[in-house]
């Protein structure tokens, strides 16, 4: 098997198309990490003086007085129900009148919000690239008709089956474990830079972010290779998936799932995967209370991580024992 | 060496239609020399191989491979048969020597194997070269490189000489007589029947996926009659003698008789001489393999067209 797995190993190292796809697992993220660093970068001396003159100017404005006595007039409207204060015009001007930041429109580096976002998107990313690789992988190899000549040193199907599923199962996961921890450092030493506090569990959450999105990789790259294994062509494989992509919102709106429909879209999966489960909504659960004449309605579920797990497995296991046993008994042109 | 005992194989196509490609097949190649495979277009020659070498599942029948059953326990004796079937497949974007290297590491081959298989099949200058830029004759060299990676004791070859030229054909036809020689047994699938004449020491004919006829050329030949050439000045005449005298006698160009030989060549001449028709010329017409591989699949030519 150890030997099986060297000729997998330089076979898919071979694979030009496989090359530029894991180049390219590398060079999407740094591109999300270089646009998240210039898009929350620190403001200039020039962006403040600007600002600042920009709400000055703003400041004089005839619709910033008359936003303040309409505020002075009904603050409730302004601040909500029952809202109270011991100098409401203060409040109302420091609510109405043009500041400095309103036109800074740039935030700082937001370090919860971003392993909440993107902690999810760059398993994604990868994940995507990883399938088309294992696609394109496998695929040349019944393209070109040379699969019946590596079965005729190799006959014993299920091994060569394993082999070429263990290889794409290792690379995915190096490249999602690299990938991923290199742009996490990445992060955090951008975080350093800029003296931007973050809160200790932040980071906590980062380490099981990494393991579990690398599951993802993984398992897209699986994904890919049992659908290619099974339909013998990486152009039916990567039609069929544009076409659940297209066609699975729909269809699964359609199902009489009770409102609980979120629940199986993949990216509800995915996230409860990765972020240690998910809140979604469902029309379901969609309850309203009344509170001191105050509305207040949720429509929020809990996925777990058991959950969105037990959801993907279903979806990877199909295909591959579908791939593996049409393998093992389909003549090979 | 190869034995295989009512095999069968039948396929559904798309609209449900079934078709029996190989229909009962008894085949049986012994050790030693080159056996020849021949049959035509459709006959399940490349569909018998590919069940052979595991590509293929037989419907019903059973076969044995170096006395190894088939395809339980091809993995024991795949390391000693090499083959080459249909077109030569490999990764087109791969050199000749990358190709040729995945399939060495994969038996576990000697790290010059590569370079041995190259050298014998002549194409070590283009080993770096991608597979898809060869010529046709560049990748037949390359698949029965590949064979010769294995050091096998059995080749089984699938028209090998498609595509190449004369020169190549005639190397390849020297590469195998000498295989054969040297104790490795091969099965000789090809359409130029000439060359499998030249080459084969014994051979098979199937037709319909059904055997009909095996065993060694010359007495396959033999088997199907001498025919003798009689040149006469009056050869009207002569043919009525002859059919007076119960020879199977028939007009052939050049204004000579065809006689069957089912009697010996002196009684036609005596016959004749008695009539007053003088022989000046009596040539016995063997019949070659050619002929005797058209007679044979008459029928089947017949039904295909």
């Amino acid at each position: 098997m150890g030997r099986l797995l060297g000729v997998e190993l330089a076979r898919l190292r071979w694979r030009r198309a496989v090359r530029v796809l894991v180049a390219a697992a590398f060079v999407i993220p740094l591109f999300v990490f270089g646009g998240t660093a210039w898009s929350t970068r620190p403001v200039s001396e020039a962006e403040i003086a600007e600002a600042t003159a920009q709400a000055e100017q703003e400041a004089q404005q005839p619709y910033v007085q008359e936003s303040i006595e309409m505020c002075l007039e009904d603050p409730e409207m302004y601040f909500g129900p029952g809202f109270e204060t011991e100098d409401p015009e203060q409040e109302c001007i420091d609510a109405n009148t043009p500041r400095d930041e309103w036109y800074l429109q740039r935030s700082p580096l937001d370090v919860p919000s971003v392993v909440n976002d993107l902690g999810t998107a760059i398993p994604v990313i990868l994940a995507v690239l990883m399938l088309l690789a294992a696609a394109t992988y496998v695929g040349a190899d019944w393209a070109s008709g040379s699969m019946s000549n590596q079965l005729l040193f190799e006959p014993r199907r299920g091994r060569v089956w394993a082999a070429k599923a263990l290889v794409l199962a290792i690379v995915g996961a190096v490249v999602g474990l690299v990938v991923q921890t290199l742009f996490w450092v990445g992060v955090r030493g951008l975080a350093a830079s800029r003296d931007i506090a973050v809160p200790g569990q932040t980071w906590d959450l980062v380490p099981g972010i990494v393991l579990r999105g690398t599951l993802i990789v993984v398992g897209a790259a699986l994904l890919g290779y049992s659908l290619t294994m099974l339909f013998r062509s990486t152009v039916v494989t990567l039609g069929i998936l544009f076409g659940v992509a297209v066609a699975s919102t729909i269809i699964i709106a359609a199902l009489p799932l009770g409102g609980d429909n979120e629940r199986y879209m993949l990216h509800t999966n995915v996230g409860a995967v990765v972020q240690d489960g998910v809140d979604y909504y469902s029309s379901e659960s969609y309850t309203c209370t009344y509170e001191d004449g105050v509305e207040s309605c949720d429509g929020q579920r809990r996925l777990s991580l058991a959950g969105g797990a037990s959801y993907l497995a279903l979806i990877l296991l199909l295909p591959g024992f579908a791939g593996l046993a049409t393998f093992r008994r389909r003549d090979v042109p | 060496m190869i034995e295989t005992h009512g095999l069968r194989k039948v396929f559904r196509t798309r609209r449900g239609e079934v078709r029996v490609a190989v229909d009962g097949l008894d085949l049986a190649v012994p050790a030693g020399g080159v056996h020849g495979f021949l049959g035509p277009n459709g006959s399940g020659k490349t569909t018998t191989i590919r069940m052979l070498l595991g590509l293929a599942r037989a419907t019903a029948g059973s076969m044995r491979l170096l006395g190894a059953d088939v395809p339980s326990r091809l993995p024991d004796v795949i390391d000693r048969v090499g083959a080459v079937v249909e077109s030569p497949k490999f990764s087109p974007h791969f050199t000749g020597r990358q190709n040729l290297m995945l399939l060495a590491r994969t038996m576990g081959a000697a790290p010059d194997a590569v370079d041995r298989a190259l050298d014998t099949v002549s194409l070590a200058g283009r080993d770096r070269e991608r597979f898809k830029g060869y010529s046709l004759g560049m990748k037949q060299r390359l698949a029965i490189a590949a064979t010769l990676l294995k050091d096998p004791e059995l080749l089984i070859l699938d028209e090998p000489t498609n595509g190449l030229d004369p020169a190549g054909i005639r190397e390849i036809r020297d590469t195998i007589r000498e295989l054969g020689a040297t104790g490795v047994t091969v099965l000789l699938s090809s359409h130029i029947l000439a060359e499998v004449q030249q080459v084969c020491t014994s051979a098979t004919i199937i037709g319909n996926g059904r055997m009909l006829a095996s065993g060694n050329v010359q007495e396959l030949l033999a088997s199907s009659g001498t025919s003798y050439r009689v040149r006469v000045a009056d050869p009207a005449g002569a043919r009525t003698v002859l059919k007076a005298a119960g020879f199977d006698a028939a007009d052939a160009p050049d204004g000579l008789l065809t006689v069957d030989g089912d009697r010996p060549p002196e009684e036609i001449s005596r016959t004749l001489g008695e009539s007053g028709h003088w022989v000046a010329e009596l040539t016995p017409v063997r019949v070659d393999l050619e002929t005797f591989f058209l007679e044979l699949t008459r029928d089947e030519q017949l039904g295909a067209a």
